[in-house]
């Protein structure tokens, strides 16, 4: 379509109008980039309907812009007390999500949240609680057979030095 | 009622202030386009101003005018409450003070009918093409028609 023939179709009015359709919308966005005089068409089209509007302007009551004025406020004031009350969900989901991280463990008195990686702790302490335990075994065993040579050495000893 | 009653920030109350002081009186004029009770003009009024400093934030980052966006937010707010089903008023148009800028005078019946109903109500141009029996390229060349002759009225 030459520009000429785009120009005079009506298609800016209808874009400027807000009533086109997706492809009319494209189809003028695309020329309005590659052909400047569709650009300036159309800011003039645009500035024109503003002042056709400022021409039909009826001059509103007083009083109206500071209705308008609280309006906007109570909202934003409803809407911050909206977002306030929505933050305690926030946080049980936040605990939702913490609870899946740790076991409950369940004592006499109350529950208790541990997290999962205290498990492995818990099972090397316990075996290294059983060699511990294991080497004291076997040290006290050690030492009370080391005792018991040690009195019977001592027995000997006293039993030849009479002797000499 | 004082700003700082109210707690609005100075830089968004001065803001609302410029876009009232420039749009308000457009926007009454094309409300009381559809709505011809005027009291209903203004509660509409307050509204669609309402809604659209809420959702737009007053930065608008459209390729398209403020004032182009905000009638047709007008117009969606308007139609929500089925008053763009209503016929719009034409004698809204004659309320020009100078005569040569009577807008009836220039334009014929169906480019009045298919401008308000473009304008105010913010029909699709199939819409119209179905309702008038006639071809849509048909009703675009209204259109423009209608409206090249009331910018030549206001000397564009």
């Amino acid at each position: 379509m030459e520009i000429k023939e785009f120009l005079e179709s009506g298609l800016m009015e209808t874009y400027v109008m807000g009533i086109a359709t997706e492809q009319e919308i494209d189809q003028v966005l695309l020329l309005k980039q590659r052909y400047p005089e569709v650009e300036q068409e159309l800011m003039k089209l645009e500035y024109d309907m503003e002042v056709l509007a400022l021409s039909l302007a009826v001059p509103p009551p007083p009083g109206i812009l500071s209705r308008i004025e609280h309006e906007v406020h109570e909202i934003q004031l409803r809407e911050q007390k909206v977002e306030k009350f929505t933050e305690p969900e926030h946080t049980t989901n936040h605990e939702e999500a913490k609870k899946d991280k740790y076991i409950e463990v369940e004592s006499a008195s109350s529950h208790m949240r541990i997290h999962k990686a205290w498990r492995l702790v818990f099972a090397a302490v316990f075996i290294l609680g059983k060699i511990f335990l294991g080497f004291a075994i076997y040290f006290y065993l050690a030492n009370k057979q080391a005792q018991e040579q040690i009195i019977e050495l001592k027995t000997e000893i006293k039993q030849i030095a009479p002797i000499r | 009622m004082s700003d700082v009653i109210l707690n609005i920030p100075k830089a968004a109350s001065t803001d609302l202030r410029q876009f009232y002081d420039k749009y308000a009186g457009m926007l009454l004029g094309f409300i009381q386009g559809i709505v011809q009770d005027s009291k209903k003009s203004e509660e509409q009024l307050i509204k669609i101003i309402t809604s659209f400093v809420l959702e737009t934030k007053l930065n608008s980052d459209s390729n398209i005018s403020t004032w182009i966006h905000l009638r047709r937010h007008a117009q969606q707010v308007l139609a929500q409450q089925n008053f763009s089903d209503r016929p719009a008023s034409i004698g809204n148009l004659d309320q020009t003070s100078n005569p040569a800028e009577n807008i009836n005078n220039v334009l014929t019946a169906q480019e009045q009918m298919i401008f308000h109903a473009v304008y105010y109500q913010g029909r699709a141009i199939a819409c119209i093409a179905e309702s008038i029996q006639e071809d849509e390229n048909s009703v675009r060349i209204q259109l423009k028609s209608a409206m090249d002759k009331m910018r030549r009225l206001r000397g564009n």
